[in-house]
């Protein structure tokens, strides 16, 4: 069987695998929820039949190839585990947590990619600036509603004890990659330009990138050099989204002191704003309204 | 380990992209809280932009790295728009539910309020 009949098959039990939980998702306490289940019962159908193929590709896979590494392995489960989660999560801060790791894991992938800029910035950026503040806007939401039964609970423990492991295991993989590079480079990088210099002729007004420069001129140069336009592109939309953002928020608090007290929105006391908060976190599937 | 034209590091790599991908389009599709559906969408980004790194690795071109790092400029351009519109549904409807934004309409809350007869409230109650 090859490899990409294999993968193929693979990508065809996702699909039956996604379609299947979204018509489980979606159907439950409906006709809609028999669909479901034959979708998922033939994605596992499927998964074990090519269990057995999937040994022998693993078998085949060249001891010196990446993909049989076990940190690649770990990382690359502990992504789609997460991302499982984060959509699952019934709470939308845990589901923040989630996020979190999961671009961790993801972070790491990229290092092991050999895109050592794209891993450091990915958690930085999406995870420090998006994933946090997005994590505040959530917690401002279920502030009023926490409960007691959420500070013992397994989550928060779970989601610490991966967090330090995947903190772990990232720094070792980043160790790992930075000296696998600094050995390798001067071998591997001028090879590969040169035989893709070969291979396809570069366009009028493309500079193919010197590889005899560092890492970091090399990502400059590939970023302002071969596309600028795409670069002043996002700065504008940057710097639009901001401008949008702050718009909305300032009309949103002046929207509510010029609105009259009398027809606000009806003021809730505490187990009111506790049950509302739950209502917030806990949303509902499509096509049902919460009750 | 030679990463570059490693056949089994980019079926790998794209197998996890595909279930992020689609792990990501179930969320979207199936939650309604607000900040879930960008973690979703985000979900997918870093899957496509995983699978442009390893395209990149695969044929030792630094696009795909570069792509990523524009995908990654897009998800904080969403991410703040989704922030800002968090804030301001939050602010008026004390929930982050979606399907609250039909119940917005257009129409500004004082105009609402002051063209209905209270029969009409009471029959919107």
């Amino acid at each position: 069987m090859s490899d990409s009949f294999f993968s193929l098959t693979l990508i065809a039990v996702c699909f039956l695998a996604g379609a299947g939980t979204y018509l489980l998702l979606v159907g439950r306490r409906s006709v809609a929820i028999w669909p479901g289940i034959v979708l998922v019962g033939l994605a596992l159908t499927l998964l074990w039949f090519e269990f057995g193929a999937a040994a022998d590709w693993w078998k085949q896979t060249t001891p010196n190839s990446v993909a049989a590494s076990p940190s690649f392995i770990f990382f690359g489960l502990a992504a789609i585990v997460a991302a499982g989660m984060t959509v699952t999560a019934r709470k939308a801060s845990n589901s923040a947590v989630w996020f979190l790791a999961m671009l961790c894991c993801t972070a790491a992938l990229y290092a092991i990619h050999d895109a050592q800029f794209l891993a450091v910035g990915t958690p930085l950026i999406a995870g420090g600036g998006t994933g946090t503040l997005l994590l505040l806007v959530a917690q401002r939401v279920e502030a009023v509603g926490s409960r007691s039964e959420s500070t013992i609970a397994r989550e928060p423990l779970l989601v610490c004890v991966c967090g330090c492991l995947l903190a772990a295991g990232l720094i070792g993989t980043f160790h790992r990659s930075l000296a696998a590079s600094s050995v390798s480079d001067t071998q591997r990088i001028p090879a590969a330009v040169a035989r893709r210099q070969d291979r396809t002729a570069a366009p009028a007004g493309h500079r193919p990138i010197d590889s005899s420069h560092s890492r970091s001129v090399q990502a400059g140069q590939s970023m302002f050099v071969d596309h600028p336009v795409a670069v002043v592109i996002l700065a504008v939309l940057l710097f639009v989204a901001i401008v949008i953002g702050t718009v909305l928020t300032d009309d949103s608090a002046a929207l509510e002191r010029r609105i009259p007290v009398e027809n606000r929105l009806p003021a809730v006391n505490n187990d009111q704003q506790s049950t509302a908060a739950e209502l917030s976190t806990v949303d509902t599937p499509a096509g049902e309204t919460p009750q | 380990m030679n990463l570059l034209h490693d056949y089994h590091l980019l079926n790998s790599s794209l197998l996890i992209a595909v279930v992020l991908f689609v792990l990501g389009a179930v969320g979207f599709a199936a939650r309604r809280n607000l900040i879930v559906m960008f973690f979703s969408a985000a979900i997918m980004l870093q899957a496509v932009s995983l699978s442009l790194c390893a395209f990149g690795n695969f044929h030792g071109d630094w696009t795909g790295r570069t792509a990523g790092w524009m995908i990654l400029a897009l998800t904080t351009v969403f991410g703040i728009l989704v922030a800002a519109v968090a804030v301001v549904l939050v602010e008026r409807r004390r929930t982050l539910d979606i399907s609250d934004w039909t119940e917005l309409g257009n129409a500004s809350p004082i105009s609402e309020e002051s063209d209905s007869s209270p029969s009409d409230e009471a029959g919107h109650d």
